[in-house]
């Protein structure tokens, strides 16, 4: 499955998502579609997924497992798994590709890679794309492109993003540069996760916003540009910052270890700041009584993430107290 | 009330920061709610006003008007209320019956409002573009890259220079200005100057 493998730079580049939106013409968008047409749209993704050799769920028929699998791998997200009814899911067999139905547009093609490997996702969703659009009357315009639900992605329909780490970039100061330069590419950055009265902690989702104006190519060209520029500044900055501060990033290395593998109840503020300093240090600092490898600290930041999105009330003792015995099985080296 | 970020109606309760107008939930899952509840806090107070800029605006830009309000999509019932309230369209015939609208919209929200994508089902440039994509790429990796800044700033000027000049605000004139100017294309400078002075005049 895509999501065991370590991926490229995935010590900063948590993840990368590329999706299409796509519409058949001839009818509404699903929040406007009535239930038998719905039905219309399913089968036919069923149909389309036996032709391409892909797997076909519906959302209602989902074991709880599988939802919390599905919402931990990013193929489905929170909104449509609280309201599963009338959508569905073409997978492949290894997870990487997927295409949502009936939730927002019709079809919302999609790859996930650990990583920032988007060269082997971005061009097998746009190929997946080319088989929708073969296979279905799209609905286009020749003057807009894609017509989606969304105005907001009318055009191509395409967006890239990552998920990333940067705490060398947050403690170095450099942020408003790197802001900066997603401007000048039009690209936006948002906190990824935040606790509601705490700092967010180093985690951020970068995405493209230009779906007109643009080429397709385009939008992949400046992807790897910013792709690679943040994992440029960002290993600057932690050479640096490690090189000019060696005791203090060294003593917050190994207290940060400690108190994940001991603490009993974590917040997670600070269970990001804990992570942050793994990250930043963990491969400069060499040293054999830290059983630490970049898995198990993107497992941690995973499994922090993931729970963020379904759990309510995250200040709870019982909460902190379940977050601490997840984050310590890890660092034990649970199987998983 | 709308939310710049998500585009919904907002409550009562408004979160506002640097001219910018957020619900409670996009002003928690930013941190801006976070950054005004304690100002010096961490990061979010380190980036400042380009924060916000990161924000992607949204719908801030439709006006909202009673007789607006009252456009309705013949073929799904959608009206600009509701597509004011959700942010997205019931079907593709809302495309034409709100097409006034959404030029507006899309004229802030992107950087050129050509179609420039491929044709459905098509691959048009096919697998050559793996390859070509790669070499570009690597050919400017300075994380300065002003090359990928000039053609950033060549596109933003070109947007300006296609676009309705009395639809742009002041703001963007002023913009369009310092970009007309660095990139020494003093006539669209002066162009773009005298909108600007015209408008002062009234
Ligand atoms: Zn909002
Ligand atoms: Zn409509």
């Amino acid at each position: 499955m895509w999501y065991d493998e370590i991926g490229e730079n995935n010590d900063i580049i948590l993840s990368s998502c590329v999706s299409v939106v796509r519409n058949i013409r001839g009818y509404k968008f699903p929040t406007k579609m009535d239930a038998e047409e719905k039905e219309f749209v399913l089968t036919s993704a069923e149909a389309f997924a036996k032709e391409n050799d892909m797997k076909f769920v519906r959302l209602e028929e989902l074991s709880d497992g599988q939802r919390v699998e599905f919402l931990r791998h990013k193929i489905a997200n929170i909104e449509e798994l609280q309201n599963p009814s009338g959508k569905g899911l073409v997978i492949s067999d290894d997870e990487s590709l997927s295409i949502v139905v009936n939730q927002g547009n019709h079809f919302r093609i999609q790859g996930n890679c650990n990583g920032g490997d988007i060269n082997s996702i971005f061009w097998a969703v746009e190929k997946l794309a080319v088989n929708v659009e073969k296979k279905f009357d799209i609905a286009f315009s020749e003057r807009l492109g894609f017509l989606s639900s969304n105005p907001f992605e009318v055009g191509t329909g395409l967006r890239v993003s990552f998920i990333i780490s940067v705490p060398a970039i947050e403690k170095g100061g450099v942020m408003p540069k790197v802001l900066q330069r997603l401007n000048s590419l039009d690209w936006k950055m948002v906190p990824y996760i935040g606790d509601g009265n705490k700092r967010t902690g180093n985690l951020y989702e970068v995405y493209s916003t230009s779906t007109l104006g643009v080429t397709e190519k385009k939008i992949y060209e400046r992807a790897i540009t910013v792709l690679e520029d943040i994992v440029k500044v960002e290993r600057m900055c932690r050479e640096a910052i490690y090189n000019k501060n060696k005791i203090i990033v060294e003593d917050q290395y190994f207290r940060s270890y400690g108190m994940l593998k001991y603490c009993q109840k974590l917040e997670l503020s600070e269970a990001l700041e804990a992570l942050g300093w793994l990250r930043l240090a963990h491969s400069m600092i060499k040293d054999n009584s830290v059983d630490l490898d970049l898995t198990k600290i993107n497992k941690m930041t995973d499994r922090i993430c993931t729970e963020m999105k379904h759990l309510k009330g995250n200040a709870s003792i019982k909460v902190e107290t379940a977050r601490a015995k997840q984050i310590r099985a890890i660092l034990e080296g649970e199987s998983n | 009330m709308r939310c710049e970020r998500c585009g919904k109606q907002i409550g009562n309760k408004i979160f506002k920061y640097n001219n910018s107008y957020l619900c409670p939930e996009c002003a928690s899952a930013t941190g801006v709610a976070d950054m005004l509840a304690n100002p010096f806090a961490g990061v979010m107070n380190m980036m400042d006003s380009d924060f916000m800029g990161a924000i992607p605006p949204v719908f801030s830009n439709l006006e909202f008007s009673s007789t607006r309000a009252q456009i309705k999509c013949p073929k799904c019932g959608t009206s600009f209320r509701d597509f004011d309230n959700t942010g997205t369209f019931g079907c593709i015939e809302c495309y034409v019956a709100f097409n006034d609208q959404l030029q507006r919209y899309l004229m802030k929200s992107q950087p050129n409002t050509d179609y420039m994508g491929r044709k459905p089902g098509i691959l048009s440039e096919g697998n050559t573009w793996q390859d070509e994509a790669t070499e570009d790429v690597k050919a400017s990796e300075e994380v300065e890259a002003p090359a990928a800044i000039n053609e950033a700033e060549d596109e933003k000027l070109t947007k300006y220079e296609n676009s309705d000049i009395g639809m742009l605000s002041d703001d963007d004139l002023k913009e369009a200005i310092q970009l007309a100017v660095k990139k020494e294309n003093y006539m669209l400078a002066a162009r773009f100057r005298d909108e600007l002075k015209g408008r002062e005049g009234n």
